[in-house]
């Protein structure tokens, strides 16, 4: 009850406001572009929609971090009883924020495809389909959240200086494909980035989103993102609220 | 008996000593309190003792798994009416049932003079009534310790009473009660024992007078 409190209670916080504007408008706005010239394959809508989606993730969680407060984070602290509940409600509720934003992209090619007879791609758009490309958005949204929040103001005071390192970060998950492809011999750094460009050039030219490629992604980042939040919460534990 | 102990506890910023060497012991049923001007380390030594910064050397040892509750020196407001947060922080405190929880609520609320503001964006309360926010959502949590830090700035002489009046209450009941404070009627109202500090050295009352 503690923890669905605090989740709600973040949620509220968050969805309540009008935080959600910008998102809202940039889902919409990009919908409407990337959905606008058929016929299309139907797995290209959604690797530019899951580059998409990290680049709104790290953006929705650098906004969230600037609109915290210090207080209300001490007192939610305590209300949690322990640092395992309150880590738990910020990351399960930055998760929440994911999969809202997952779902509407996700209404983007169904749209489409309802809007244009059921015509608008160069193949029928299944529900495997659907489903696979709500996975595989979720697998950028994800890692734009854990990327946006890592340098959260309780991990680094100096708040120009964050928001400067997300920035690079983001941009460095997105150029890490083009600079490895171009070095090859740097491939071996592939796994300090989370594989946002690397799902996306891999299913690009596909004619579907196959089910292994897309596990093995997800596997990635699961471990990548559980190890970047694990060293997180470990520095925001050591400085506590100072 | 339940208490909390503070072992050498000691707090820099900056290469600067706030307080160092602190030995002190509080058990349940006592309110202590710290005095002393601004910036002389009040509300660092309470947020030491919540464990919500932690201390430059030495120890807070708490007996058991006490829970606590914190009236911050500024309550932020939040973009939400003063009931719903409310109505969230009693969630959060595991009374399961929201009417049970909202009859708690508009009990303290009248209490403390505030029916009428619940429904009130707390972003448009003034600071004093904001403040008086910040005491009832650690008032509702009935907590084994109470930390409060400037809880009466900007409140008025009747709520003042009502909050002396509650604090006694807490402390008959068992509670361990801190309290950081300038107002000398309410140290003397409530204070078993009060704290001076003053130079990063922290004495007891007695002992400054002597």
């Amino acid at each position: 009850m503690k923890l669905s409190g605090s989740i709600q209670y973040r949620l509220h916080r968050y969805f309540a406001g009008n935080k959600p504007l910008i998102p809202v408008l940039f889902i919409a706005a990009m919908i409407g572009f990337l959905y606008s010239i058929a016929p299309m394959n139907v797995v290209s809508g959604y690797t530019l929609s899951q580059i998409l989606l990290f680049c709104l993730m790290v953006f929705v969680a650098l906004h969230m971090d600037a609109d915290s407060d210090l207080t209300e984070e001490q007192l939610l602290f305590l209300r949690a009883g322990g640092s395992a509940g309150f880590y738990l409600s910020r990351e399960l509720t930055m998760a929440v924020i994911c999969l809202v934003y997952t779902l509407a992209f996700s209404l983007g090619p169904v749209l489409a495809n309802i809007t244009h007879h059921f015509s608008f791609f160069i193949r029928p758009l299944t529900l495997y389909d659907v489903v696979s490309g709500f996975f595989f958005m979720l697998c950028g949204a994800v890692a734009g959240g854990v990327i946006g929040d890592l340098l959260n103001s309780r991990v680094v005071k100096d708040r120009k200086a964050g928001i400067m390192v997300t920035i690079v970060l983001a941009v460095a998950t997105i150029a890490s494909e083009g600079i490895f492809q171009e070095f090859p011999r740097l491939h071996l750094l592939k796994i300090l980035f989370f594989p946002v460009m690397r799902s996306a050039a891999y299913f690009h030219e596909a004619d579907k989103i196959s089910l292994l490629p897309l596990l093995l992604f997800w596997l990635q980042t699961i471990c990548f993102g559980t190890l970047l939040i694990w060293a997180k919460i470990l520095v925001m534990k050591r400085h506590r609220f100072e | 008996m339940d208490g909390i102990e503070l072992k050498n506890i000691g707090k820099s910023y900056d290469g600067k000593v706030v307080f160092e060497n602190v030995n002190l012991s509080f058990k349940s049923g006592t309110v202590t309190c710290f005095a002393g001007h601004n910036g002389c380390g009040k509300s660092t030594m309470l947020k030491v003792i919540a464990g919500l910064i932690p201390p430059t050397g030495g120890e807070v040892i708490r007996d058991k798994d006490l829970s606590l509750a914190y009236v911050p020196e500024k309550f932020s407001a939040v973009g939400m009416k003063a009931l719903t947060y409310l109505k969230y922080m009693v969630k959060m405190d595991g009374i399961y049932d929201a009417a049970e929880g909202e009859q708690q609520i508009r009990l303290l609320a009248q209490d403390f003079f505030l029916t009428d503001m619940l429904e009130k964006p707390m972003r448009k309360l003034s600071k004093g009534t904001l403040q008086k926010i910040g005491v009832l959502q650690a008032f509702l949590r009935d907590p084994d310790v109470l930390l409060l830090d400037e809880p009466l700035s900007g409140q008025d002489t009747d709520s003042q009473q009502v909050f002396i009046r509650k604090v006694l209450e807490y402390k008959k009941a068992g509670r361990i009660i801190f309290l950081s404070a300038h107002e000398k009627e309410l140290i003397k109202a409530v204070s078993d024992v009060v704290y001076t500090m003053e130079d990063g050295q922290v004495r007891s009352l007695h002992e400054t007078l002597r």
